[in-house]
């Protein structure tokens, strides 16, 4: 078994919602491919989720209730803060991210503070009034960042430490619009991001995260977002960060 | 006469209401403070018929109770708006709890920084 050390000052993060069914899968792989620490967010599972994840050899963090994506990866950005990593990597917990890809994304950062690991290619059905948010979407992200972004979704992404510590502080947790809000703040805070083409697996199990109802949803909370976002002031955030 | 008196008997029923919420602490001061001036404003409306209509010719309104009644329409969604905003900011400030509660309760794991080989630093860091 030929493991990459991605040394100790790097996390690996991986939230995770009612995925029993393919979390343990996930984590051998990843623990397959990569030697780091592994901390699972487990965001309110009614099923074992947590218990799974344990056995299969992740650090567990449980929140109380179910929070949502954006607050689990916050939870997720700030145990690594709190426990000074240097780097963290964001892995989904359903394993359409492949880890081949991580000490490719962890080598970007060193340009970068945060490094997006972006579908290749564009094999990915959508509506069309999808396509024209995303769109939208990529153009205005792209002109924030300065840089060419086509997908502003993934949630395959690595943080530096400057980046970890900016969102330590605070993560966009709006209901999957975080992915697209952090891009944002990189660019409001001059943080550098850089992006990385991936291919994705396609999805072991569990429920894909999106119905029409929601994925309409989606479509109103982003459109929101492009107007509201440059006028927002700051959420509330949790004061006590760094541990003396 | 008679709407008058129901009137009354509402906004004083309010105003009962409020107080007792506030005995028995279901509701908080600064809302009650609220609660009991829109019965005392209820009690205004029962008691100063006259003065409301006054009022109401000099805006231009004919009839006093439309002035009451779009006046207590606009204040019924100006108090929603406002309740969804204090909600939001609760909401908010439970999601900041809940995340601090689960890194307060730490870890749970097999073996908590035993992961082979490497890194006895991290794994003392998480006590």
């Amino acid at each position: 078994m030929n493991r990459t050390e991605l040394g100790p000052r790097t996390l690996l993060i991986m939230p995770a919602w009612n995925e029993s069914d393919v979390i343990a899968e996930t984590i051998r792989t990843v623990r397959e491919e990569l030697a780091a620490d592994l901390l699972v967010i487990d965001d309110g599972s009614g099923d074992s989720t947590a218990e799974l994840a344990a056995t299969a050899g992740a650090i567990v963090i449980q929140h109380p209730y179910n929070l949502g994506v954006g607050a689990a990866i916050h939870t997720g950005l700030r145990f690594g803060f709190e426990h000074r990593y240097d780097r963290v990597v964001q892995i989904d917990a359903d394993g359409q991210h492949d880890p081949v890809y991580v000490p490719i994304l962890l080598r970007a950062l060193d340009s970068a503070d945060m490094v997006v690991g972006t579908r290749f290619g564009h094999e990915y059905k959508t509506g069309v009034l999808r396509r024209i948010v995303m769109r939208a979407l990529s153009k205005r992200v792209s002109r924030s960042l300065g840089i060419e972004i086509n997908d502003t979704t993934s949630g395959f992404r690595a943080f530096g430490p400057a980046a970890l510590a900016a969102f330590a502080q605070s993560y966009p947790s709006a209901y999957l619009c975080d992915t697209v809000e952090a891009l944002l703040m990189c660019g409001e805070q001059k943080l550098r991001v850089a992006t990385v083409e991936v291919k994705m697996q396609h999805r072991q199990g569990g429920i894909p995260s999106s119905g029409p109802f929601k994925s309409g949803l989606y479509l109103v909370r982003l459109s929101l977002l492009l107007v509201v976002n440059a006028h927002q002031t700051p959420r509330i955030v949790a004061r006590r960060l760094l541990p003396s | 006469m008679r709407l008058e008196l129901l009137v009354i008997v509402l906004a004083l029923l309010n105003l009962a209401a409020a107080f007792t919420f506030v005995r028995q602490r279901h509701l908080s001061e600064s809302f009650a403070i609220l609660w009991v001036g829109i019965g005392l404003f209820g009690l205004l409306t029962g008691l100063a018929r006259p003065l409301i209509d006054r009022f109401a010719d000099a805006v231009g309104i004919q009839y006093g109770t439309s002035l009451v009644f779009a006046f207590g329409i606009l204040f019924l969604l100006g108090l929603v708006l406002h309740l969804s905003v204090h909600v939001s900011r609760v909401e908010n400030q439970c999601e900041v709890l809940a995340k601090e509660v689960a890194l307060l309760r730490g870890p749970i794991s097999e073996e908590v920084g035993s992961q082979e080989g490497h890194d006895e630093t991290a794994s003392s860091e998480h006590q």
